[in-house]
């Protein structure tokens, strides 16, 4: 009796290291480079430096956290990049050379951001295609669109009212971060809180299931594609606002493939319904603490890209091959 | 059955063609030899990339890094040439770093089981940064003329690159026609598990088809570059869209099991007379993008479409 009560008490204690790797994961390894940082890295541990990290990750969080919604139904968006680039675009057209209000050009843009991943998400859902063939393509669509409107041309030095919208201090830090913090709340309530949530968690562990059980898989997946194309183009205007520059060639695959490797390093699972808001938000940070760490040590900037996508491939396959082991 | 899928199959080449011909006679020079030949010549990159993608896309794979590995070969192979190293064991040598890094992708996906787009998305990048460091952000040039020869020259009136593309596919055909390999490789992509229990190394096959698709990419970086006389950081960037385009245009299934060699050098030829007329018609190569984008979308959306249709009818029966 004693020797069953010894085991069911190892089996307990296994079952919850593997809860909290599960779980705690992401928190472990921002830690982990956070700590390696401060004391390794001079001038890492700074206040500036650390809200400087902050305003750095307010646009790609956001991006991450639509990215997180398309994770969960178990598809994926490569084309954030090019539709940010879309999006900053004609931000710009709306708002500096149309003249029209900041707020009414930030709804218009947000409106364009929409009907992108309305696309994306019909394609996967009616046609069925593979989500990442799919945004594959209508990146390169987006792209060429973006290409012709503007025609090659970038619209700079735009006006401090339009500029405001991202770059306006309070308490030292930038308004995109607090607008980056009411999406990383409203996109928490949606993904935690909400039956829409439920049933995005519900779609990526079985599509089958969930429709049985009385779920509109449809509007679901279509929806999630919805919202990561709005935080893209919300993205896009304080991008747009932060480098004064509006381009299409702005987000481009690089950007998409930080958002994803974002989104995966806070725990998202590729093959869906798995992932947190407050995650997605972790990873962003991990990333831009890696790229600050760097920064300060004085690493070539060309190292960047192989440095940053090594660092990644490591996390990709721990995260595997954790997975794997809690299975 | 086989006769209405024969006629499938071969309705689209012949549509293809009525095109190509309809549009040389509205344009003045594109049907001359020279035209022609330039065309392929311009086409034989994409068209290694395409037989490279074609490889892994019969085994439920894609390569989303080939960018990334035709810049870093090349830059290795460049760099190796300016310290003067001779032309011909450099190029080898960049084509072996394009092998370990396809076999790298092939353990990532096999043994640890990454999904393929990930894993060669990330490798891509990695091999673009070291690519950025090694040229420290810019375009390495002067390499030795013998170098620039293979990308220029010509032998009897075609270009080298021309005849290096078909001896590629020649290769690509024999491997997935008459050796084990091969099929081993239509089975991995019809149906896994049967391999699995027909005693097949699974693992195995997939690290050989991503080895040679690192191969081929490291082919066509080199050989893009002979071409250009320079190696850009970036230079691939836009092959591997058009290496997926190809093969989907060409004919190769993105479901896997299905595709042949001569498919994707088809697309690939496709695609260069079609960008070739765009260009001698004066159209902004802003809406090639587009255009290639909505190809893929379309060709892709109807073979998943027939796939589906063949399914519903097969339960019916």
């Amino acid at each position: 009796m004693l020797a069953f009560n010894q085991k069911a008490e190892e089996v307990k204690q296994k079952k919850r290291i593997r809860d909290f790797i599960k779980n705690y994961g992401n928190v472990v390894i921002f830690l982990f480079i956070w700590l390696a940082g401060m004391i390794f890295v001079k001038n890492f541990a700074t206040l500036s430096n650390n809200l400087g990290i902050l305003s750095q990750a307010a646009i790609p969080a956001i991006s991450c956290l639509g990215m997180t919604f398309v994770l969960m139904t178990g598809g994926i968006d490569l084309s954030v990049g090019y539709t940010l680039g879309f999006c900053s675009y004609m931000f710009g057209l709306f708002a500096y050379k149309m003249g029209i209000p900041v707020i009414a050009a930030l709804l218009l843009t947000m409106v364009i951001g929409a009907l992108c991943g309305l696309l994306n998400g019909l394609l996967v859902q009616i046609v069925k295609i593979p989500a990442f063939i799919v945004t594959l393509g209508t990146g390169y669509i987006i792209f060429g669109i973006a290409q012709i409107i503007s025609n090659g041309s970038a619209i700079t030095n735009l006006s401090d009212s339009i500029l405001a919208i991202g770059r306006a201090q309070f308490l030292g830090l930038p308004s995109m971060v607090y607008i980056a913090i009411v999406v990383v709340i409203v996109a928490w309530f949606i993904l935690h809180k909400s039956t829409f949530g439920r049933s995005l968690t519900s779609v990526g562990l079985n599509v089958a299931a969930s429709k049985l059980s009385g779920i509109k898989t449809g509007f679901v997946t279509v929806g999630a594609y919805v919202i990561c194309g709005i935080c893209s183009s919300l993205a896009a205007v304080l991008m747009a606002a932060r480098v004064n520059n509006c381009v299409p060639t702005m987000g481009g695959s690089e950007f998409t493939f930080r958002v994803i490797t974002a989104a995966i390093l806070g725990g998202a699972s590729l093959s869906g319904g798995v992932g947190t808001a407050w995650g997605s938000v972790l990873g962003v940070l991990t990333i831009y603490s890696i790229e600050n760490c760097l920064g300060l040590l004085g690493v070539n900037y060309y190292m960047y890209t192989a440095l940053l996508s090594i660092i990644i491939l490591i996390a990709i396959i721990f995260e595997n091959l954790k997975n794997r082991i809690l299975q | 059955m086989k006769n209405i899928k024969f006629k499938k199959k071969y309705l689209f080449v012949i549509a293809v063609l009525a095109v190509f011909v309809i549009a040389g006679s509205f344009i003045p020079g594109y049907f001359t030899f020279a035209n022609i030949m330039n065309v392929t010549r311009q086409s034989s990159t994409t068209a290694i990339c395409a037989l490279a993608m074609t490889l892994v896309l019969i085994i439920k794979g894609i390569d989303l890094g080939t960018g990334g590995v035709m810049a870093f070969c090349a830059m290795i192979g460049g760099t190796l040439m300016l310290s003067g190293v001779p032309v011909f064991p450099a190029i080898l040598i960049g084509l072996a770093v394009g092998l370990l890094v396809g076999i790298l992708n092939g353990i990532l996906i096999s043994k640890i089981k990454i999904p393929a787009f990930i894993a060669t998305y990330v490798t891509g990048q990695i091999t673009l940064g070291l690519a950025l460091v090694i040229g420290q952000g810019r375009s390495i040039s002067g390499m030795p003329a013998s170098y620039q020869a293979i990308g220029n020259n010509l032998i009897l009136g075609i270009p080298i690159n021309t005849y290096i593309m078909l001896i590629f596919l020649i290769i690509t055909s024999v491997i997935l026609k008459y050796t084990r390999m091969g099929k081993h490789i239509y089975g991995l992509g019809g149906n896994e598990k049967t391999l699995q229990m027909e005693g097949v190394n699974v693992d195995r096959v997939k690290i050989f088809a991503f080895a040679l698709c690192g191969l081929y990419a490291a082919l066509a970086g080199i050989l893009l570059s002979a071409q250009m006389n320079t190696v850009h950081p970036t230079q691939g960037s836009t092959y591997q869209l058009d290496a997926v385009a190809a093969s989907v245009i060409g004919g190769v299934s993105m479901l896997g099991g299905e595709g042949k060699a001569w498919m994707s050098v088809f697309g690939a030829l496709i695609i260069g007379f079609l960008r070739n007329a765009l260009d001698m018609l004066g159209i902004h190569p802003y809406y090639q993008n587009l255009a290639i984008g909505t190809a893929i979308i379309i060709v892709v959306g109807i073979s998943v479409y027939n796939r589906n249709k063949e399914l519903e009818t097969a339960k019916v029966f």
